[in-house]
């Protein structure tokens, strides 16, 4: 039989067996209402009727190969794993920018600091260098030094800026990380569950690679928090002498 | 008489080195760390010359702050600079339609600031 006119047929069939159930169903709604034997018998004949159509209708589902299960499960926990790292990826974004916006912060305010002392000392030059028993020539030397020091100050709190462009920049990244996130979220969910299928031990050894090659505590910290351990590590004193 | 330049941004760091490279230069400073605390500035009595203000800052983002101020009386034809790391041009023309009168993207030099505010302040 051509593939086309047996799926017709297998239409019509489904068509005839969806009636005779709504047919069935709709009839023992009736029945319950009526309190007598005959129509509970009739119940009894119609529920048997609907299970056979339900049945009936359950064995003509299309099995999924196990192979194909199996794979699904199988590219849904690839896909929970690169979760894993994208998330570790933001984490490291926030890392970034949390210490690179308390580095600027306390530069910023050091480099106030020594614009505030040049200029007293500017000021305070030309206050006393009338009283300082200097000749012309040190004097303006001493003078073209403190402008030296002051000159890059400005320079230096413009490049403050930096801080602002890296959290923005950080921020685009984490940004993609999530659109991809949300994607994977997605994929997984039409792939089945995860869990049926072990992780991959390629996969294994990249994250125990990725993890060797950390350095701070808090990363490592971001590394369990990414593989959904609640797990912190010691740090250690800032300061430890041996 | 020295003109006061409202600076509005949400990084301290931004804050702090605007502050010293405009005062520098002998302008008086405020600060707000949102659009709302600069709002809330004007209603204290705050009159600036200049707004100066980014525009991803949580809440109020700069470009609604423009819209506010070009709403309120008083401030329809104040001088207001927008300076941020967006490089979108659609952000840039949001801004334009909201009457902004300047973009400058981060980081902008020193000198380049000084020059334009220079030339929107020129008696200081």
């Amino acid at each position: 039989m051509a593939p086309e006119s047996r799926n017709r047929r297998r239409n019509g069939q489904d068509r005839v067996l969806s009636i005779l159930a709504a047919f069935a169903f709709l009839i023992m709604a009736m029945a319950a209402f009526a309190n007598d034997e005959p129509a509970a018998a009739g119940v009894a004949m119609l529920a048997a009727l609907f299970a056979v159509i339900l049945w009936h209708r359950a064995s003509q589902t299309p099995e999924m190969p196990e192979e194909v299960q199996e794979l699904l499960c199988f590219v849904a926990d690839e896909l929970a794993q690169y979760r894993a790292f994208t998330r570790l990826l933001r984490d490291q974004g926030g890392r970034i920018n949390d210490a690179s916006g308390e580095a600027a912060l306390v530069i910023v305010e050091g480099l106030r600091e020594i614009d505030r002392a040049v200029e007293t000392l500017r000021i305070e030059l030309r206050k006393t260098s009338e009283e300082l028993p200097l000749d012309a020539i040190h004097r303006a030397e001493l003078a073209q030094r403190v402008e030296a020091i002051g000159r890059p100050i400005l320079r230096m709190l413009g490049c403050l800026q930096f801080q602002d462009v890296t959290q923005q920049q950080i921020a685009f990244l984490s940004r993609l990380s999530l659109m991809v996130d949300d994607h994977m979220v997605r994929l997984a969910r039409k792939c089945g569950d995860r869990r049926a299928v072990e992780r991959l031990d390629k996969f294994k050894e990249m994250f125990a690679a990725a993890l060797d090659d950390t350095v701070m505590t808090n990363q490592r910290d971001d590394f369990y928090a990414a593989t959904g351990l609640a797990l912190q590590e010691e740090g250690g004193p800032r300061i430890e002498m041996f | 008489m020295v003109s006061t330049i409202l600076l509005v941004d949400d990084s301290a760091t931004i804050l702090m080195s605007m502050e010293s490279i405009l005062g520098k230069a002998g302008f008086k400073i405020e600060k707000a760390s949102s659009g709302e605390e600069a709002l809330n500035r004007l209603d204290q009595g705050l009159a600036p010359n200049l707004f100066i203000t980014d525009v991803h800052m949580p809440g109020m983002n700069g470009i609604d702050l423009v819209r506010k101020l070009r709403a309120r009386a008083g401030f329809q034809f104040t001088p207001i600079l927008v300076v941020t790391t967006e490089g979108q041009q659609a952000k840039r023309d949001e801004a334009r339609a909201a009457r902004a009168t300047g973009w400058l993207v981060k980081p902008v030099q020193p000198d380049d600031m000084l020059r334009v505010v220079r030339q929107i302040l020129p008696n200081g």
